[in-house]
């Protein structure tokens, strides 16, 4: 009984590795996640970007709108993972060749990161590990949004990108990500999404701090400084950030997301960590 | 029956403009005819209504006794040719290629050139001398040897009635009697020549009727001893000029001189 | 001629088995001769040439040669050497399709924006169509029509890039540049069934072309129907242009620069000027859209570039040489 126990067990462990997941990741946010999980031995292909940004030595399947069709279907991959941001007639032509392509869209909370988390884990068979980084996280937000909860709320404005000036709205995870630091996103009254802005329309909204998310901070800093009767200017409050941790939504990523944002507007508060 | 053209008081014109009115008169098979007239006188106006190109406000064609508006446009093309004032050298066709495209009226649908229509294009490259220069482009001949082709498409086409306009302009004498020697030849050999002109000698030695036309409409129609009567050429063309008789062919010929000081 | 014809054709052979043979994947020669002796197997090699390759290299072929045969009647109906197919407007259309599709329709319909593309082309014909048929379609009015309408639909297609989203945005510029990537057999299908027929009928009509540019009036009294005939070729070559848009994006020059090429070794003869582009735009944009997709690997150059980029150059170098800018 016990051997036939241990037989099956053996044979269960054998079949579950038999065959070793094949990932294609086509974006940089996937495929950090993939390496939150552990997963990197399932990675097969990745992005000329992911490929600088992790270090790791994979195949790279071109650029995230530029993608290889070819390469990426030489690679056998079992699951393709793809977002808004790539080229989708190309990623439509891999789905009709018969691959199996999951779409993930952009978050549009920190609920939503969570989600999309747990459903790559579960794509993955990683849902236990999931699971475990996924609470660690709520609990080290929950924990920060106490600290706040007495704090004024700061207006801020995200620039997403510069040229031209793209900024967030609400239902996406900036929102979100702001909302848990504790202040509010002044783009959110206006439209959903990432949508593009004209600098006036800041100047008239006239936010506490501004957070720069695109590539030249330099050049950001130097045209909102042109301003100087902007609040955010007269107070230097310019907020410059390696947009990595910004723009890769997954639960750890936000968490650390907001606690740096936090702690930049917030700086009485949060000299313990 | 021998009339080939019948025009019946014929209103012309552009864009309901017109240009030429009460235009009434009758060709034979065979007429050489000389269409003269002032600058704006309608004459190209006539030629356009008689290719079909403008549509005659009022009045008929008759083509050997049919309506001309009645015709089939490819019919139409097989009998009557005509021979613009200006041609644009766009386009380097070589000569031969050139005139072969005279043929096209008669070819049906999509068949290739026939054996027939190699043959015509042949002859009228050696009729009018063109066979050395057959091989060229027709923007790299000169002037004379461009009109010559052009002459020769025209032919090539098999015309019972020739339009020529202005065949002559640009060419220097020895040309100008070149073509005009030509187009008479053919004349007597049966085709029927309505050529607008604006040399009045060549025209008085040349056709055997002139029409003169002024401000639209037709002011003489005969032979030109009787059309070239310095008085009306002086009211029409509002210049002074003398015509005697040419010694040779007993033609009418105009004497023009310089304003005395 | 006969000869040239066929240098043309090797030429074209062999570029078309150079391009089943290169790409991101080593792909061996027997696995080429297996896929064009139809041995298919289920190996990923045989996938890739059969699946990914084939449809592209297909579709490069009847686009190239469809743009050059269009650009050729373009030229000889407007009697003007620097006219190409996007002349009337047919691009200004199908980006404006193109783009009001992006706007509206989400990512799930995202098939739709070719035939929106199409139908945007389409609208271009038709507007620039009706506008020269009240000045009986005198290619003044062709060329104007055409500019106004290319500069309108441009204009509006700008104005539409504020408010689609930069992703969007992004793609569709690529595909602005030229695109091929996205080829399968469905595409094929339409390719052939379209723009072939079209070919070979502007070929079968070739002889009305050469008698269109003599000028209006000889080519009346020639017994050619003018306005007829160049209504029939305006359909014709604005049909072959909006499909080969659909299929491929915006691939310039090769409309305007192979059908000059062919002048120069082919006389001025609309027929087998048409043949040799034809011929020779497929494999100019074969050649073009292999060396785009290899040179840079794995990521890829838009075709338009490369395109744009050998064109360029021609041109800079017939300048040069003082060659006259003549229809031949």
């Amino acid at each position: 009984m016990l051997i036939r126990i241990l037989i099956i067990l053996i044979l269960g462990v054998f079949l579950s590795n038999a065959h070793a997941l094949r990932i294609v990741s086509l974006s940089p946010y996937l495929t950090e996640a993939i390496l939150l999980l552990d997963g990197e031995d399932s990675l097969v292909g990745i992005t000329t970007i992911s490929k600088e940004l992790f270090g790791i030595d994979k195949e790279v399947i071109g650029d995230t709108l530029n993608i290889n069709i070819e390469k990426i279907v030489s690679l056998k991959p079992d699951i393709i993972l793809a977002t808004p941001m790539n080229k989708i007639e190309r990623v439509e032509r891999i789905k009709k060749l018969g691959f199996r392509v999951e779409y993930f869209e952009i978050e549009k909370s920190f609920e939503d990161c969570c989600s999309n988390f747990m459903r790559l884990a579960e794509m993955m068979n990683k849902a236990e590990k999931a699971r475990i980084i996924i609470d660690e996280s709520k609990n080290k937000l929950e924990d920060l949004v106490c600290k706040l909860r007495s704090e004024s709320m700061k207006n801020i404005f995200i620039e997403v990108g510069r040229k031209p000036l793209i900024t967030a709205g609400r239902d996406c995870y900036l929102n979100d990500l702001i909302k848990h630091a504790g202040a509010y996103n002044v783009a959110s009254g206006i439209r959903g999404g990432f949508f593009r802005i004209a600098r006036e329309k800041v100047l008239e909204l006239d936010p506490e701090y501004i957070l720069i998310l695109s590539e030249d901070h330099l050049a950001s800093s130097r045209v909102w400084r042109k301003y100087n009767f902007l609040t955010a200017v007269k107070y230097e409050n310019l907020i410059k950030v390696d947009d990595g941790i910004f723009s890769r939504p997954n639960p750890v990523n936000f968490v650390q997301a907001v606690y740096l944002l936090s702690s930049k507007i917030n700086s009485e508060i949060l000299n313990e960590d | 029956m021998d009339n080939i053209l019948e025009l019946k008081n014929i209103s012309s014109g552009y864009q309901g403009k017109i240009v030429i009115e009460d235009i009434d008169f009758k060709v034979k098979k065979g007429e050489f005819i000389g269409l003269i007239g002032p600058n704006g006188a309608g004459k190209t106006t006539l030629f356009k209504t008689l290719m079909g190109i403008l549509k005659p406000e009022k009045g008929e064609i008759l083509y050997k006794e049919r309506d001309l508006a009645g015709i089939d446009i490819k019919e139409r093309a097989k009998r009557i040719a005509f021979l613009p004032q200006i041609f644009e050298t766009r386009f380097s066709y070589t000569v031969e290629e050139f005139i072969t495209m005279g043929r096209f009226p008669h070819q049906d649908g999509l068949s290739t050139y026939s054996k027939r229509d190699l043959e015509r294009v042949k002859d009228v490259i050696e009729r009018f001398s063109l066979t050395e220069i057959q091989g060229r482009r027709i923007d790299e001949i000169s002037g004379g040897e461009l009109q010559r082709v052009l002459f020769a498409q025209s032919i090539a086409q098999d015309p019972e009635l020739l339009l020529l306009d202005e065949p002559t302009t640009h060419l220097d004498i020895g040309h100008q009697l070149d073509i005009m020697n030509a187009i008479s030849d053919l004349n007597r050999e049966g085709l029927t020549v309505i050529t607008i002109l604006h040399d009045l000698n060549i025209s008085a030695e040349f056709c055997d009727r002139l029409i003169l036309m002024d401000k639209g409409r037709v002011v003489r129609d005969g032979e030109p001893s009787f059309v070239m009567d310095y008085s009306i050429i002086e009211e029409v063309y509002n210049a002074k000029v003398v015509i005697k008789e040419n010694p040779y062919s007993g033609k009418p010929f105009l004497i023009l001189y310089r304003n005395k000081a | 001629m006969k000869i040239k014809i066929l240098i043309i054709v090797i030429l074209l052979s062999i570029i078309t088995i150079f391009s089943l043979k290169l790409g991101e994947v080593e792909v061996s020669w027997q696995e080429i001769f297996k896929v064009i002796t139809a041995d298919y197997d289920s190996g990923i090699e045989s996938s890739i040439v059969r699946d990914i390759r084939l449809p592209r290299i297909l579709i490069a072929l009847i686009v190239g040669a469809g743009l050059a045969v269009s650009g050729g009647v373009f030229q000889s109906v407007l009697r003007n050497p620097l006219a190409e197919p996007y002349t009337l407007g047919i691009s200004g259309g199908a980006c404006f399709g193109v783009a009001l599709a992006s706007l509206f329709l989400g990512s799930k319909f995202s098939f739709l924006i070719p035939p929106a593309g199409w139908l945007g082309a389409l609208a271009a014909v038709f507007i620039v169509y009706f506008l020269s048929l009240r000045r009986n379609f005198t290619t003044i009015s062709l060329i104007l029509s055409g500019i106004v309408i290319n500069f309108l639909f441009s204009s509006l297609v700008l104005v539409l890039f504020a408010f689609i989203k930069p992703n969007r945005v992004q793609s569709m510029i690529l595909w602005l540049m030229g695109d091929l990537s996205s080829s399968n057999f469905n595409l094929v299908k339409i390719g052939y069934f379209v723009i072939l027929p079209a070919i070979v009928i502007i070929v079968l009509l070739s002889r009305k072309l050469d008698i269109l540019s003599l000028g209006d009036e000889k080519a009346h009294s020639l017994g050619l129907n003018v306005k007829k005939q160049k209504q029939c070729f305006y359909i014709l070559a604005s049909l072959i242009t909006g499909t080969a848009i659909v299929l491929s994006g915006v691939v310039g020059f090769i409309g305007l620069l192979i059908p000059h090429l062919m002048r120069r070794f082919f006389g001025t003869l609309n027929r087998g000027v048409l043949i040799a582009s034809a011929l020779s735009g497929a494999a100019f944009l074969l050649l073009a859209d292999t060396f785009a997709r290899v040179i840079i690997s794995p990521l890829e150059l838009p075709v338009g570039v490369v395109t744009g980029l050998v064109g360029g150059v021609f041109f800079l170098v017939i300048l040069i040489l003082g060659k006259e800018f003549k229809v031949g």
